[in-house]
C-alpha cells in the first residue's frame, strides 16, 4: 500500500475563490493510500515548502501530489522539495487546479468537482510513478548565435568575451542588421553606425568569434548541451580566403544600376557587391541572379580584374556540421508592407493607400536611408519619384500595427518614438517644411523617451494630429491625405510631397521554418515565444536555445541589447557546469519482449534507436533488439505508442501510469 | 467574461488527451487569461501526442467517457519534430475503425491547439462538450466492460456456431 | 450557374428605385439582358429592402425586409439579379450576418414566418456581365463599341464594401468596371474618387454634405479628363445628376470649390474652373448602347444632365 501525500494549494484566493480546497483535501484524504492531506494558502511559499518536507517524515510519505497551479509553473519547486525531503523528485507530480480548473470555470460547486477528479487521477500516477535518476551528459562549450544583427552581435561578442566560442550566422552578405541602416538613434539623436560599425569589427577581430555569413542554418540535430547544426554557405563567387577587399571588381562591374537592398532600392549597386562601404566582412558577393556572367557566360570582367584571383564563377554552396551547447536566435524583424497580400495571407495590404503603387509613400525604413549621410541622398531628404525637396510631410503611425482588420493586432513599440525622431531629423534638414503626424496614441515608455517625444512636439514643431488616415490617392504632384482629427471632431485633408509611414514590425520572412528546425514554439505572428512571459524571458520552452531581439517581438535597441546580454548570460550560466543534468524522461526498452520488428527506430524522429544483438555465452546470435540511447532520446513516446509488442517503454509515461488514470475516471 | 451558469439535465464526461508543450500549454494560456469554458473536462497530458496509443481512447469511453478529444501541436510545430504526424495518421486510421465499429465520430475529435491559443482550447472544449450534451451519454461501450469477460470457453451457442463456422 | 451551353438566367429585384427615379436604370437592365439574351424574372411581390434607413433603425427590422425578399426570390429559378448598389448591399450584408449569428438568423425566421434563404446566390449585374456572362462574350456581342468615350468608372461605397460581405472585387482597389468598360470599346480613366461616398444616406438630411461630397466626385472626375461618369447606384445617379446644376451653383466660384486651394491656380493656370457638364451612366446603359440597342429605349430623356450632346459628339447616337 502507498503513501501518498496530497496538498491543496489556495493559491491565495486564486484557487479558493472558485474551489472548496477543503472539501477537496478532504475527498483527496480518503483515496486509498492516501496516508495523509491538508490545504494551505500558499503552498509555493517558504512555509508551505516546509510543510511539505515535514510531512514526508512524519507520515513517512513515498509520493506527493501538490494540487495548485500548471506544473508549468512550479513543479520544479516542488520536486526540489521533495528531493530535500528525501523523496525522489520524480515521485512528485502536480494537479493542476488553478490554469484548469479555478480560473476557467465560476460554478464553484461544479469546480469543485472537478478538482476532486483531476486530484483523483493524479494520484493514481503519482501511485504508479517511479523513481528515476537524472541522466548527466557533457556540455558542448561551444555557443552558435543565429543572426549577425545588433542583437545577435551583443549577444556573441558577450558570450566570446566570457571565454567561450562562438559560431555567429548571418543569412546576408554583411553583418550588421538593421541597425545599421538607420541614421540616427532615438533618444540621444546619435549616428547609428558610429556605434554600430566598431561592434561590427569587433566580431571580426575576436579570436573566440567564427563568423559565416551568406550562410544559413540547413539543419540542426541533437538537444541542450550538445546540438549539431548543419549550415549551409551560400556561394558568395569569391573566395573570401583570397580577396582583400581592395573594391576593384565592384567599380569595374559594367553591371551597375541594380536596386540596392541596403538603401531600400533607393540607391544602386553593381552585380559584384558589399552591401554597404563599413560591410563586415568586405569581401563582395556575386548576386548570381543580375550578374550578365551567370545569365549570359559572357562578361568576367571582375575575374580579370581580381588581382589576387578571388573571384570563382564555379563556387558551389557548402556545408559544415557545427558542435555546439547552446543557441541564441537573434533573426530579427522586417517591415510589413502595404502591397496587396497574396491570396489567403491572415495579414492584408492597404489598399486605401494604393496598395503602395504611389512612389512618394515610403516606409520608415526608407525614411532612414534619406536621412543617412551613408544613403542614396547623401542625406538630403529628397523625394523618390522627382527628386525634389519635400515641404508638406505626413507621417503615419500605427500601418498595420494595432490593425485588427489588417491581420495585426500588436503595436509595434518603437514606432512613435522613431516617427517623433524623423520629424526631427526632417526639420533640421528642411527649415521651412512642415511635419504633420496622424497617431494613435503617443506611446513613449523608456528612459529619456517622452522627454525626447514632447521636444518634437514642443520645439520641433510638428503638427500631431490624432486621428488616422482613411486614403491617400495621387493628384498631380501631390498626394492627397485624407483623415480624421479626433480631438477637434473634424476631418482633415493635407497636401503632402512625401508621405512615410510606420509600418509594423513583423518577423522575419522564414522565421517559421527556422523555428520548425530548430524545435521552437511561435505565435500566430511568427514571432517566437519564450518560456515565460514574466520570469522566462529569453529562454525557449525548448532547453538550450535561447531567444535575443525582436525576432521574440517589437524591439527598440536598448532592449533589444539587454536581452541579448540576458541570453548571452544564460549561455554562460549553462557552459559553468561541465555536465549537464537532464531530464530522466525517456524510453526503454524490455528486452525479453522485443521481437526486433524495428518499427519504433522507423518512427524515432531523433535517430535515438539503435539495434542490439544479444548473443549466447558461445557468441551465437540470439535475437536483435531495439536499444534507445538515452542521450540523443527526446522523450516524446511515439515509439511507444507504435511498438505493437508493447516492449518500449516511456519512463514517467508508462502504459501502466497511463491506464491508472483512466480507470480513475 | 462573465457566462451564465445553467443547470443541464446531462453533464458529459469529456476526456482530453493533450500534448505538454502546445495544447496543455494553450490550455494554461485560457486559464491565465480567465477564458470560461464547461467545466466537463478531464486532462489528461502527455509528452506528445505521437505518445497516444488509441487503446487509451477506448479504454476511457468504457470508463464513463462520453467525448473524447486529442489535441497537439499543430503540424509542423511538434516539438519532437514529428510525433504528432505519427499521431495524426495513426487517428486517421482509427477514426475509420470506430465508424466501422459504429462509434458516433461527433464523440472523438481530434484537434491542434497552440500554446498561444487559449481562445482556440475554449472553443474546441466548448463545442465538443456541448455537441456530446445533445447526442447524451454513450452506454455501449461501458455496459461492455461490465458484461462478463470471455474466459475462452465456447460456452454460448452463438459462440459455438461461429467457432464451427471458421473450423 | 450550370456551365455550359445552357442559356443564362436569372431571378431579379429591382428595388424601390428603380421602378421610381432610377427608372432608366430598371428598363436598361431589361433592354441590356434581352439583347444579350439572358434570361431575366421579376420576383414576384418584391417589396422594399430598407436601404437606406431602415438598418439605423432597427436592425432586426432592415434583416427581416431582406430575408423576406430573399425568401421570395427562391420561388424563382436562377441566381438573383440585383442592379442597385444599396438593394445589393442589404442583401448580401443579412446573408453574410444571418449565416454568422444563429440567434439573429432564428429571431428573423419568426418575424418571416419562414426560413431565411441564406444560400441564395445573389450577384450584381457588374458580376453577371464581368464573370457569368464573361468578359470575352461580352466583347464579342458588342455591336456599336463606345469608342473614344472616356469614362470614370464610379463605385461608390457600397458595392464593394465592407469587405468579405459583396464579394464582388477587392474592397479598395476594385477593377471590375474598368474591364467591363474595356470590353465595351471605352476608355476607363484613372482618378482618384472612384471609391468615395456621394453622401446618398444624407441627401434628406443634410444637403449641404451631399453637395460637398458630390462636388469633389465630378471635380475630381473633370481633372482626370472624363466625358461621363458610369455608375452602379440608382443613389449615386440621384446625387451626381440631379443635383449637378445645384452643385455648379454652390461651388462654381474658383477657390471655393473643395481642391479650389489645392488645385485651382496650380493645373488650371488661375483661369475659371472647369464647369463641363458630367453626364452620368448607368453601366446598363452603357453597355446596351454598346449591344446596339436603340438608344430610345434606354431612359436618356429622363435624365437631368443630357448625355445626348456627349454621345452625339463621339457619334454614338
Amino acid at each position: 500500500m502507498s503513501r501518498i501525500g496530497v496538498f491543496v494549494c489556495h493559491c491565495g484566493e486564486n484557487i479558493s475563490r472558485t474551489v472548496d480546497v477543503e472539501q477537496v483535501a478532504k475527498a483527496a484524504g480518503e483515496i486509498p493510500g492516501v496516508a495523509f492531506s491538508c490545504d494551505y494558502k500558499y503552498m509555493c511559499s517558504d512555509p508551505g515548502q516546509t510543510l511539505l518536507k515535514k510531512a514526508v517524515a512524519e507520515h513517512k510519505l513515498d509520493g506527493v501530489l501538490v494540487a495548485a497551479c500548471s506544473p508549468r509553473m512550479h513543479e520544479k519547486t516542488f520536486r526540489k522539495a521533495a528531493e530535500a525531503a528525501g523523496l525522489n523528485p520524480y515521485l512528485c507530480e502536480m494537479a493542476n487546479i488553478r490554469e484548469h480548473c479555478s480560473w476557467v470555470h465560476e460554478d464553484r460547486d461544479m469546480a469543485t468537482a472537478k478538482a476532486k477528479d483531476i486530484v483523483k487521477l493524479m494520484v493514481e500516477r503519482v501511485r504508479k510513478g517511479k523513481s528515476l535518476a537524472p541522466i548527466t551528459v557533457p556540455v558542448t562549450k561551444r555557443a552558435l548565435v543565429i543572426g549577425g544583427g545588433i542583437a545577435g552581435i551583443q549577444a556573441a561578442l558577450d558570450i566570446a568575451d566570457a571565454g567561450h566560442r562562438v559560431v555567429l550566422v548571418e543569412r546576408e552578405p554583411s553583418i550588421g542588421g538593421h541597425m545599421a541602416q538607420l541614421s540616427e538613434t532615438f533618444p540621444t539623436l546619435d549616428c547609428s553606425q558610429c556605434i554600430m560599425t566598431p561592434k561590427m569589427v569587433d566580431v571580426a577581430n575576436h579570436p573566440n568569434i567564427t563568423l559565416f555569413t551568406y550562410s544559413e542554418i540547413e539543419k540542426v540535430d541533437g538537444y541542450i548541451g550538445n546540438f549539431q547544426v548543419t549550415v549551409k554557405h551560400k556561394a558568395r563567387s569569391v573566395d573570401e580566403s583570397k580577396c582583400t577587399g581592395c573594391g576593384i571588381c565592384m567599380t569595374k562591374c559594367p553591371k551597375k544600376k541594380i536596386p540596392n537592398e541596403f538603401d531600400q532600392g533607393h540607391g544602386m549597386r553593381p552585380a559584384i557587391y558589399v552591401p554597404f562601404p563599413q560591410a563586415v566582412p568586405n569581401t563582395p558577393v556575386i548576386d548570381r541572379e543580375n550578374c550578365t556572367m551567370f545569365q549570359s557566360g559572357k562578361c568576367g570582367v571582375c575575374a580579370k580584374v581580381c588581382g589576387p584571383g578571388a573571384v570563382d564563377y564555379e563556387q558551389q554552396d557548402t556545408f559544415t556540421v557545427e558542435d555546439v551547447g547552446a543557441i541564441v536566435v537573434a533573426t530579427g524583424f522586417k517591415l510589413y508592407t502595404i502591397d496587396r497580400k497574396p491570396e489567403g495571407s491572415p495579414i492584408q495590404g492597404y489598399g486605401e493607400f494604393g496598395y503602395g503603387t504611389i512612389p512618394d509613400i515610403i516606409d520608415g525604413m526608407t525614411f532612414e536611408r534619406l536621412a543617412s549621410a551613408s544613403g542614396p541622398t547623401g542625406g538630403k531628404i529628397l523625394r523618390p519619384s522627382d527628386g525634389k525637396e519635400p515641404k508638406q510631410v505626413v507621417f503615419i503611425q500605427c500601418v498595420g500595427s494595432r490593425a485588427r482588420e489588417k491581420g495585426i493586432s500588436y503595436c509595434s513599440k518603437v514606432c512613435c518614438m522613431y516617427t517623433a525622431k524623423h520629424t526631427m531629423l526632417y526639420h533640421h534638414k528642411v527649415h521651412d517644411g512642415q511635419a504633420y503626424v496622424f497617431f494613435m496614441d503617443a506611446r513613449t515608455p523608456g528612459k529619456g523617451y517622452d522627454e525626447f517625444w514632447r521636444r518634437a512636439v514642443e520645439e520641433e514643431e510638428a503638427v500631431y494630429i490624432r486621428g488616422m488616415v482613411s486614403r491617400m490617392y495621387q493628384r498631380g504632384d501631390k498626394i492627397v491625405v485624407m483623415g480624421s482629427d479626433i480631438q477637434v471632431g473634424v476631418q482633415v485633408e493635407i497636401e503632402a510631397d512625401l508621405v512615410v509611414l510606420a509600418t509594423a514590425v513583423q518577423p522575419q520572412d522564414g522565421a517559421d521554418l527556422l523555428a520548425q528546425k530548430l524545435g521552437i514554439s511561435y505565435d500566430k505572428y511568427n514571432f517566437y515565444s519564450e518560456a515565460h512571459a514574466k520570469l522566462k524571458p529569453v529562454e525557449c520552452a525548448t532547453a538550450g536555445i535561447y531567444l535575443a531581439g525582436a525576432c521574440q517581438g517589437p524591439k527598440d535597441i536598448p532592449d533589444t541589447v539587454s536581452q541579448a546580454s540576458a541570453a548571452a548570460a544564460k549561455v554562460m550560466t549553462l557552459f559553468a557546469k561541465d555536465k549537464l543534468e537532464r531530464d530522466p524522461v525517456v524510453a526503454k526498452v524490455n528486452e525479453k519482449y522485443c521481437v526486433g520488428c524495428f518499427a519504433c527506430k522507423k518512427v524515432c524522429a531523433y535517430g535515438a534507436i539503435e539495434e542490439k544483438e544479444i548473443r549466447d555465452r558461445q557468441g551465437n546470435l540470439v535475437k536483435k533488439v531495439a536499444y534507445v540511447n538515452p542521450g540523443v532520446c527526446g522523450g516524446c513516446g511515439t515509439c511507444q505508442a507504435t511498438c505493437p509488442s508493447k516492449s518500449i517503454e516511456l519512463d514517467g509515461y508508462t502504459d501502466e501510469q497511463i491506464m491508472a488514470m483512466i480507470e480513475a475516471l | 467574461m462573465h457566462v451564465e451558469v445553467t443547470k443541464h439535465d446531462f453533464e458529459p464526461k469529456i476526456v482530453a488527451f493533450v500534448c505538454t508543450w502546445c495544447t496543455y500549454a494553450g490550455a494554461d494560456l485560457a486559464g491565465t487569461s480567465r477564458m470560461q469554458y464547461p467545466p466537463n473536462v478531464r486532462v489528461l497530458k502527455f509528452p506528445c501526442t505521437g505518445r497516444i496509443d488509441p487503446v487509451f481512447i477506448l479504454r476511457a469511453f468504457q470508463k464513463g467517457a462520453d467525448g473524447v478529444l486529442v489535441s497537439g501541436c499543430h503540424p509542423g510545430d511538434c516539438h519532437y519534430m514529428a510525433g504528432n504526424f505519427h499521431a495524426r495518421r495513426r487517428f486517421a486510421a482509427f477514426r475509420a475503425l470506430l465508424d466501422f465499429v459504429g462509434v458516433d465520430l461527433n464523440r472523438l475529435q481530434f484537434s491542434w491547439v497552440s500554446a498561444a491559443e487559449g481562445g482556440k482550447w475554449v472553443d474546441v472544449v466548448t463545442e465538443l462538450t456541448e455537441r456530446v450534451r445533445t447526442m447524451g451519454p454513450m452506454p455501449e461501450f461501458k455496459e461492455l466492460e461490465h458484461e462478463e469477460q470471455w474466459s475462452g470457453a465456447i460456452n454460448t451457442p452463438e459462440l459455438k456456431e461461429a467457432y464451427d463456422s471458421i473450423g | 450557374m450550370t456551365p455550359g451551353k445552357k442559356r443564362l438566367s436569372y431571378s431579379y429585384y429591382p428595388g424601390c428605385s428603380l421602378h421610381a427615379s432610377g427608372r432608366e436604370y430598371d428598363i436598361s437592365t431589361r433592354a441590356l439582358f434581352k439583347a444579350l439574351n439572358v434570361g431575366l424574372k421579376e420576383v414576384p411581390d418584391w417589396f422594399c429592402c430598407g436601404a437606406t434607413p431602415a438598418h439605423n433603425v432597427d436592425e432586426l427590422l432592415s434583416l427581416s425586409l431582406c430575408a423576406k425578399n430573399l425568401s421570395l426570390a427562391e420561388e424563382v429559378e436562377g441566381d438573383l439579379a440585383v442592379a442597385c448598389a444599396a438593394c445589393f448591399s442589404r442583401l448580401k450584408t443579412t446573408q453574410h450576418h444571418l449565416k454568422e449569428d444563429d440567434t439573429k438568423r432564428k429571431q428573423v425566421e419568426v418575424a418571416i414566418d419562414g426560413p431565411a434563404a441564406l444560400n441564395k446566390p445573389v450577384k450584381h449585374i457588374l458580376e453577371i456581365l464581368a464573370r457569368e456572362f464573361g468578359l470575352a462574350k461580352l466583347e464579342e456581342s458588342v455591336k456599336k463599341p463606345l469608342m473614344g468615350l472616356k469614362v470614370a468608372p464610379y463605385y461608390g461605397c457600397l458595392l464593394t464594401r465592407p469587405p468579405e460581405v459583396p464579394e464582388l472585387d477587392d474592397c479598395e482597389d476594385p477593377s471590375i468596371m474598368e474591364d467591363v468598360l474595356r470590353a465595351l470599346g471605352a476608355e476607363p480613366v484613372k482618378w482618384s474618387h472612384r471609391m468615395e461616398c456621394c453622401g446618398a444616406n444624407f441627401t434628406l438630411s443634410r444637403p449641404g454634405v451631399v453637395l460637398k461630397l458630390s462636388n469633389a466626385i465630378l471635380e475630381s472626375a473633370r481633372i482626370a479628363g472624363a466625358d461621363c461618369i458610369m455608375v452602379a447606384c440608382p443613389l449615386c445617379h440621384g446625387n451626381l445628376d440631379i443635383r449637378q446644376k445645384e452643385i455648379k451653383e454652390a461651388y462654381g466660384a474658383p477657390d471655393s470649390t473643395l481642391f479650389g486651394n489645392i488645385f485651382g491656380s496650380e493645373l488650371h493656370g488661375g483661369s475659371a474652373p472647369d464647369q463641363r457638364d458630367i453626364p452620368i451612366f448607368y453601366v446598363t446603359q452603357l453597355a446596351a448602347l454598346a449591344m446596339g440597342v436603340a438608344s430610345e429605349s434606354l431612359g436618356f430623356e429622363s435624365v437631368i444632365t443630357d448625355p445626348k450632346p456627349l454621345l452625339r459628339d463621339k457619334q454614338l447616337l
